[in-house]
């Protein structure tokens, strides 16, 4: 296994959203590795693929908070679920997602999206969700569905696994 | 991606240390398979040298219930005398911008198995609160046991880049 890299962004301003295009489907899987502060902390990160809004998300997820641990699940949802409670930009603590999307490039399957969210001071979050559609993933866009933006020195790196 | 350094224990060991890291990759991702020599599989992390200026948030499943706890250095557990002989506990941690001179996020999980009657699952987020790039992480044991022989961690360093016409936006 190696991860080979594709594109990364260090974000100058701040910005309500990171896109990946173009993505080839050369690979395995591919991995999106993102590292950020909130505007806020009432934040939600979410992510759709190949610019589809339609009702074709569904996951489920684990989270603890570092007193309680909970599991919930979504089905029919414009976007999919990736990050919860998250930090703002008032202090050391970063957010940190790794996101994994399986056999990408497939189009005789949905595609499975794992993705391990945290941040040390309020939450971490482990969540499986399925894309329902056999198109090939060729854009990926995350975003804070409650319109938080990811500051400015945030990073999102996106790699091919070969 | 790339291999930085391989540990393998040849014979039982208090700790595994990957060390003088180089500071010229973006991104470090440890694989560890580990196995204690005592009743007690908490595993913790030291990070260049030191348990200082570490943070935990963990999340743990064994399949009957769920529950979440804080720490300071704690990131799971994994085989221990208890557990069906040669079985290992595998993970994983994942630290961006470990050169960073900013405090250093990262996220972990481990799981094991005993004799096919429990399974367990740890999802960890992590700080490291500090300015100093990351250049040595040590796994070692709550208990203070040893890592049994053939315990092993690998480490790999990976660089940001562009390739293959992918944009960003």
């Amino acid at each position: 296994m190696s991860y080979i890299p594709l594109a990364t962004v260090t974000l100058a301003s701040n910005s309500t959203s990171v896109t990946f295009s173009s993505i080839p489907g050369i690979f395995k899987d591919v991995v999106l590795v993102g590292n950020w502060q909130n505007s806020s902390t009432s934040s939600a990160g979410r992510l759709q693929v190949n610019s589809d809004t339609g009702s074709n998300y569904n996951g489920v997820w684990m989270t603890g908070t570092g007193s309680s641990a909970g599991s919930g699940s979504e089905a029919s949802q414009t976007s999919a679920r990736i990050a919860g409670a998250s930090v703002g930009p008032d202090n050391a603590y970063t957010n940190m997602v790794t996101i994994t999307f399986l056999d990408y490039a497939a189009t005789d399957k949905h595609k499975t999206i794992l993705s391990r969210f945290g941040t040390a001071n309020r939450e971490t979050q482990a969540t499986a969700s399925r894309w329902a559609s056999t198109s090939a993933i060729t854009s990926i866009r995350f975003f804070d569905i409650l319109g938080q933006t990811f500051q400015a020195g945030a990073t999102f790196s996106l790699y091919g696994v070969a | 991606m790339t291999l930085i350094q391989h540990i393998e224990l040849g014979s039982a060991q208090a700790n595994i240390t990957l060390s003088s890291i180089p500071q010229t990759y973006t991104d470090l991702y440890l694989l560890f398979s580990g196995r204690v020599s005592v009743t007690d599989g908490g595993l913790r992390l030291r990070v260049n040298g030191s348990t200082a200026n570490l943070s935990t948030r963990l999340l743990y499943g064994n399949g009957s219930s769920a529950t979440s706890a804080t720490d300071t250095t704690y990131i799971g557990t994994v085989s221990d005398s208890n557990t069906t002989a040669n079985t290992f506990g595998n993970g994983s941690l994942y630290f961006p911008n470990y050169a960073s001179s900013t405090a250093k996020s990262f996220s972990g999980e481990i799981v094991h198995e005993n004799n096919a009657t429990s399974a367990v699952q740890w999802v960890t987020a992590g700080l490291y609160n500090s300015s100093t790039a990351i250049t040595s992480l040590e796994l070692f044991n709550a208990g203070s046991g040893n890592f049994v022989q053939y315990s092993s961690a690998t480490l790999y360093g990976i660089l940001k880049g562009t390739s293959n016409g992918v944009t960003v936006s």
